[in-house]
């Protein structure tokens, strides 16, 4: 059974479309990283995913059922985002054991460690947290909810490095314990590429690439030297992205499809092939193809 | 219904919006919003003083009252009635003791009696005169008095008599000294009226009757009284 | 694969409502303000009646807990709206929920909130009347006497909660609708007072009359219960299915 499956699915907000005819498919017990963009239709599509928004047209099946208005996945799914409303009535530890209460998988061992381990007061109240604080206790909500699908937009909002680092491993030690499915949408893809079994990029509304993050690191290679030469080799192939150096020189990252033999020849011809790391690519994919914020003060 | 008779839910309107304000900064993640543990202090300590004085009203119910009968105002009405009309047809003493509020005697030796007010101020009290068959040099002066109710309660022993005082050639009188009641009434809130078909919202209804008085003199036979415009004076035959 | 938790509706439903009673007990404190307030008003008097002659001047104060049963009904009124603001309608979809048992779970908190008010408006009463006796000192008399105090106590209770019911369904379906569209929050007062002042200024206070006169001058009480259950649940239903295709908003 696949965790989430969703065919043509389109959100539509006024005019403009969040999500626009999207399609795929998760498999059950991975780490997913969702990679795009702001605006790219992230959080629309982890929204839906939740039940919070409906979709306009297209399908979307979450446990194989409709997750709009559907009691039984909200029970089996948590949604942590930067702007999580929480009873402001209520302090951390009462919060805690709210949460309790409504997740039956619900580990209060781990959460009340965790809440020590972050140095959380029990009396404290969730408004008065600076926003790195805030996502760190969304964290340990999400964590410790234990849900078969836990979803995190954005999670590490406000943290700083090592607490960031601290929440990648709990992360990952959770899901060896306790293997269930992730969803994670992150901008600092250098640091979660360890965690992430699988990539999924979006771009405007649409899949652009959905790997296993083996397969993304190896998926595009980076040709730089002679800009006439690189023109030339990069002449027929998918170009994801484009850059000058100097005069002269060019740097261009295109699909890796290139046999052994290939890459030999080009070496010989005098380019330096490089691989791309996943962070990159997924800069260079979710961006335009050619050009970047260089060409906006380079027009001149 | 004119515009005057929005301002209520004006007022209501205002008071919505206020207390919703109030409420509604609470609901802002911005602001600190009272804790469970002091809420529940709160809320106990006022369900507490709800309880206490619970417990207290059964004292303090009808406190004051006790001494007060019950007066129907229906009854008092006849005894008005009957006294006056006893007092004109001259039947005074068929009238009951009870309503005798004072008597006065006062020897007098004159001819001329002049009757009046302290200050030319109007008195209330209805004077009937009766002439005896003697000469006897002596007036009487009775005042009666029926019951006065408020809701139905006799409040008479509550009223002061009327003051009479004889000096040289005048009788003076003076209306009794003023006295001021007040009470304090429970009504039902109107959620409970509605149903026992008392009046209701914001409506009330008291009674009170006000009993009626008379001076009674018996005076010598030949006895000229000449009254000032300020009293009412009526003979009897 | 973690085998899928499956939840019954009711089950939900008791878990949001506890957790309403706490998360949401600011409102009790609110209620709390605004009876006491509504004791002081209540202090000066809901009416008087003079009668003076030159030998008596009889006044006669009178009291009732109508100001405190009215703004608790204000306050029916302002909790319902509160509780469909997204700040408070969000706390429920953080969790676990669908909109049914969301809007369920506001419905049995409201119906506790209707009876701790309307309980706490009949006792304050007493408060009044213990007031008034020490710091005012007069005689009391006391239409609402002892001997059915227990029957006219229970009566009470029972009639204020189904006000303040009734206004909670009143604030809810605003609520509801503001929460649909922003338009709402001019347009409900403004058809309204609008509507009153319209049919005021046109003579038509026969409509305005029987508009209050339905609920407030219904006399028997199985009538009146009948009325306000039908016109509540009939506003409930409506926020109900208005809201059950609303999607979550920051």
């Amino acid at each position: 059974m696949s965790v989430i499956e969703c065919h043509g699915l389109t959100k539509k907000y006024e005019r403009n479309r969040a999500l626009n005819n999207l399609s795929f498919k998760i498999e059950e017990n991975k780490i997913t990283g969702l990679i795009g963009r702001n605006g790219s239709g992230k959080t629309t599509l982890l929204k839906i995913i939740a039940g919070h928004l409906k979709e306009t047209t297209g399908e979307i099946k979450v446990f194989s059922e409709k997750p709009f208005n559907n009691l039984t996945i909200s029970a089996n799914l948590i949604f942590i985002h930067d702007q999580m409303n929480l009873p402001t009535a209520l302090n951390l530890q009462e919060i805690l054991a709210a949460a309790a209460k409504f997740y039956e998988n619900w580990d209060a061992k781990l959460a009340y460690r965790l809440f020590d381990y972050f140095s959380f007061n029990q009396s404290q109240y969730y408004q008065d947290l600076s926003k790195g604080m805030k996502s760190t206790f969304n964290i340990i909500l999400g964590l410790s909810a234990r849900c078969p699908l836990t979803l995190f937009d954005e999670p590490t909002t406000g943290m700083d490095a090592a607490v960031r680092h601290d929440f990648y491993r709990a992360v990952l030690k959770d899901y060896i314990a306790y293997p269930r499915s992730f969803i994670i949408s992150s901008h600092h893809l250098n640091e979660i590429e360890d965690l992430l079994e699988e990539v999924l990029l979006i771009k405007e509304g649409k899949a652009h690439l959905h790997l296993p993050v083996e397969d993304f690191k190896e998926w595009a290679i980076g040709i730089q030297g002679k800009s006439s030469i690189v023109q030339e080799w990069t002449k027929d192939r998918e170009i994801i992205h484009t850059k000058n150096i100097g005069t002269d020189q060019s740097y261009v990252v295109v699909r890796n499809q290139f046999s052994d033999q290939e890459r030999q020849r080009a070496r010989t011809a005098g380019l330096n092939l490089t691989s791309v790391t996943a962070s990159d690519l997924s800069v260079y994919l979710t961006g335009k193809t050619e050009g970047g914020i260089d060409d906006v003060f380079n027009h001149g | 219904m004119t515009i005057l008779s929005l301002l209520p839910i004006l007022i209501i309107l205002i008071i919505v919006i206020i207390a919703a304000k109030s409420m509604k900064k609470t609901a802002n993640n911005q602001v600190r919003s009272m804790s469970v543990k002091w809420v529940r202090r709160i809320f106990g300590a006022y369900i507490s003083l709800l309880l206490i004085c619970t417990l207290v009203v059964p004292f303090i119910n009808g406190n004051g009252w006790d001494d007060l009968k019950k007066a129907p105002v229906k009854d008092l009405e006849k005894e008005g009635i009957a006294l006056v009309n006893a007092a004109a047809a001259g039947k005074i003493d068929s009238i009951d003791r009870k309503f005798i509020e004072k008597k006065w005697d006062f020897d007098f030796r004159e001819q001329k009696l002049t009757v009046g007010s302290k200050n030319n101020e109007f008195i209330s009290t209805q004077i009937f005169v009766e002439r005896k068959k003697t000469n006897d040099q002596k007036i009487e002066a009775v005042s009666y008095k029926t019951r006065s109710s408020v809701n139905d309660l006799d409040v008479t022993q509550l009223t002061n008599p009327i003051r009479l005082k004889l000096a040289a050639n005048t009788l003076t009188i003076n209306n009794p000294k003023k006295a001021v009641l007040e009470f304090n009434t429970f009504n039902h809130v109107f959620s409970v009226s509605q149903f026992t078909g008392e009046p209701t919202l914001f409506a009330h209804h008291s009674s009170f009757s006000k009993g009626q008085s008379i001076l009674y003199l018996r005076i010598p036979k030949d006895l000229k009284l000449i009254n000032k415009p300020d009293v009412n004076i009526q003979f009897v035959e | 694969m973690m085998s899928l938790t499956t939840v019954s509706l009711t089950a939900t439903l008791k878990k949001q409502y506890s957790y309403k009673l706490r998360a949401y007990n600011q409102v009790f404190w609110n209620l709390v303000f605004l009876q006491l307030l509504a004791v002081l008003f209540s202090l000066n008097g809901v009416g008087m009646m003079g009668s003076s002659s030159e030998s008596i001047e009889v006044t006669i104060h009178y009291y009732s807990a109508d100001f405190v049963v009215f703004f608790t009904m204000i306050w029916g009124l302002i909790i319902a709206i509160i509780i469909t603001t997204k700040a408070y309608r969000n706390d429920d979809f953080t969790f676990v929920t669908n909109r049914l048992s969301h809007n369920l779970s506001n419905l049995l908190f409201l119906l506790t909130a209707c009876l701790i008010g309307g309980l706490t408006a009949m006792l304050s009463a007493n408060v009044i009347k213990v007031i008034t006796y020490f710091f005012d000192g007069q005689l009391i008399v006391d239409s609402t006497s002892l001997t059915s105090a227990l029957g006219e106590f229970i009566l009470g209770t029972f009639t204020t909660s189904l006000y303040i019911f009734l206004c909670c369904a009143l604030g809810y379906i605003v609520g509801t609708l503001v929460q649909i569209h922003k338009v709402f929050v001019v347009l409900v007062p403004v058809l309204f007072f609008g509507g009153l002042f319209l049919l005021g200024v046109s003579g038509n206070e026969t409509i305005v009359t029987n508009f209050f006169g339905f609920i407030f001058k219904e006399s028997s009480i199985l009538l009146f219960m009948i009325k306000v259950m039908v016109t509540s649940g009939l506003l409930f239903a409506s926020a109900f299915l208005l809201s059950n295709r609303m999607e979550v908003k920051q």
